[in-house]
């Protein structure tokens, strides 16, 4: 009988301090996670040097949490794994100071992880039976990707965003709106009332089949908006909301689509804060059992950042071998595929 | 007992080790590529070349500011977890308090200075007295003239220490001086020396409450107070 494998994973990118424990790469025994979405909001978005601030009070605290809820000793932790990018550098630098001291003090491997494959092996928390290959679509605040997964190690880069993430358009949309931060949950939960087809939106049409681009369909919302308060015409905000949401659904779900056809493959996973979006799982779900596939995508609490993707990641670069100096750095430009 | 001292406030990243009260290493790096980079593997090379286990470690100390934002955070964040994995003690002390015991003599005003941006300092003012080293001046953020005009309204002569380096000799009014070269930059023998002469006032009961000293607050913070027209000044 092998050892269980218990992985303590560390996140701090952005605006959650977390920290989980991970038995053998799929079974979570924490899931500790500090939000700091109110400390932000009256800013209107993620301001560093406050979530830098933030972590340093939280990051010991919410490690020493998971451990107590896993019922984990340290002396039992089998390796420690740290997101070390993207993000914000502050923020990181937190997280990761607090993982290699403890994979020091422990003498346990340090493993960096890239924030962006972590949303990816949410997946398989998600669902226990999942095995690459799949296509993941990785939709956040700060990126949207199209991912091959080919092995748990091997991932290939099919397309991505040539400006704005998909996250993005939505907050900034939102904030336009006057919706209070974090944008996109407020634009769904308005959706709900407005009328999608009330607006006709542009959406671009890019020569690469799989790369995408926002900012062309957030200005047009934006500009919409501007018109009408100009012209002294009342802006239904729900039917703004409802008609931006179909839009940029519909270019995430047909490239997601044509992808997973020209590669032949039948899963797809989604991943990222903007997974947890209600109207993009219904629709690209559908559309991917009409193409032979089905979807896989996380519970909300694994959509956010949290640590347990970066605990199920780490265990597989683990498995693979893969360990990290202590002098690792913080990438906060570290993309996908690479 | 062993210690392990670190002082990431300014640009150097700066670690020693001490058994009961006596310097056995002490390394001090200027870090072009960040020490966020250096610290841990600086560490770790220093308890192998004085051959000290991790285990015979008894406590931790750290300089907590005023300093880099960056710099604190990546000091304490470590310095944390260490003492928490180590079940060991962990010290805190003022970057500035620390500074000052880079050249603990009587006679003079010591006047550690870190750069606090956009031309300012933060300073405090010290007197090494009969083996103790007293505040006499509390930190606090000042421009340039302003740092030098409060040392130079004591009557000893008045040594400046810490981020001095965009400071020349010949512009300083008379009885203030530079320190020596070797003894401006943060040194974490002085974090050492700074935390066993405070004794357990630098000791925290859970490594946790130990944080950093910022003095100033976030630009945004400031930005939206002066925005909502609400007076700044306290913490």
């Amino acid at each position: 009988m092998k050892e269980d494998i218990y992985i303590l994973g560390i996140e701090s990118s952005c605006d959650e301090t977390a920290a989980a424990v991970v038995k053998n790469g799929r079974e979570v025994l924490s899931n500790v996670i500090a939000s700091q979405v109110p400390v932000h909001r009256k800013f209107g978005g993620v301001v560093p040097e406050i979530a830098s601030r933030q972590h340093i009070q939280a990051v010991l605290p919410v490690i020493r949490q998971a451990l107590d809820e896993a019922k984990v000793a340290q002396k039992e932790l089998t390796a420690v794994a740290v997101t070390y990018g993207p993000g914000l550098v502050g923020a990181l630098l937190v997280g990761l100071s607090a993982a290699k001291a403890l994979a020091f003090a422990l003498d346990r491997p340090l493993i960096g992880v890239n924030h962006l494959e972590g949303h990816v092996f949410a997946n398989f928390l998600a669902e226990p039976e999942l095995e690459p290959p799949f296509l993941a679509l990785v939709v956040s605040g700060g990126h949207t990707s199209l991912l091959k997964v080919t092995d748990y190690n091997a991932f290939s880069l099919l397309g991505e965003t040539r400006d704005d993430a998909a996250g993005e358009a939505f907050d900034k949309v939102a904030r336009y709106l006057g919706l209070p931060y974090p944008g996109g949950p407020e634009i769904e939960k308005l959706a709900q009332k407005g009328d999608p087809s009330a607006l006709a939106f542009p959406i671009a049409r890019l020569a690469s089949p799989y790369d995408f681009s926002f900012s062309g369909l957030k200005s047009a919302v934006i500009n919409y908006v501007h018109s009408q308060v100009q012209a002294g015409r009342p802006v239904v905000k729900a039917d703004v909301a409802a008609s931006f949401q179909k839009t940029i659904i519909a270019a995430l779900v047909n490239k997601t689509i044509a992808a997973a056809r020209a590669e032949g493959l039948t899963q797809i996973a989604l991943a990222g804060g903007v997974a947890a979006n209600k109207m993009l799982q219904k629709t690209l779900s559908e559309a991917a059992a009409a193409a032979g596939a089905r979807l896989i995508h996380p519970a909300p609490i694994l959509c956010t950042d949290n640590a347990v993707m970066i605990a199920s990641r780490g265990y597989y670069l683990y498995k693979a071998g893969i360990r990290s100096p202590l002098s690792l750095n913080a990438a906060p430009a570290l993309g996908l595929g690479g | 007992m062993w210690l392990l001292a670190m002082d990431t406030a300014g640009k150097v990243c700066t670690t020693a080790l001490l058994k009961d009260e006596t310097v056995v290493a002490e390394e001090t790096v200027h870090r072009l590529l960040g020490q966020a980079e250096g610290l841990l593997p600086q560490i770790e090379q220093l308890l192998q070349n004085c051959q000290v286990k991790k285990e015979e470690i008894g406590a931790v100390a750290v300089s907590r500011g005023p300093g880099s934002f960056t710099g604190l955070r990546i000091g304490l964040s470590t310095a944390q977890a260490l003492a928490w994995a180590w079940g060991c003690k962990l010290l805190g002390v003022g970057t500035l308090e620390a500074l000052a015991y880079n050249l603990p003599v009587e006679g003079l005003i010591l006047s550690p200075l870190m750069d606090a941006q956009k031309g300012n300092y933060y300073q405090a003012l010290y007197r090494f007295k009969e083996g103790n080293m007293e505040e006499i001046v509390p930190v606090a953020v000042v421009s340039k003239e302003e740092a030098l005009a409060r040392a130079a309204a004591c009557a000893e002569p008045a040594y400046l220490l810490g981020e001095v380096q965009k400071l020349r000799q010949e512009e300083l009014p008379a009885g203030i001086f530079l320190a020596p070269p070797a003894l401006q930059q943060p040194k974490a023998v002085s974090v050492a020396y700074a935390a066993l002469a405070l004794g357990e006032k630098a000791a925290v009961d859970d490594p946790a409450l130990l944080q950093p000293c910022y003095i100033r607050r976030s630009e945004a913070e400031e930005l939206w107070e002066r925005r909502q027209g609400i007076k700044s000044g306290n913490e």
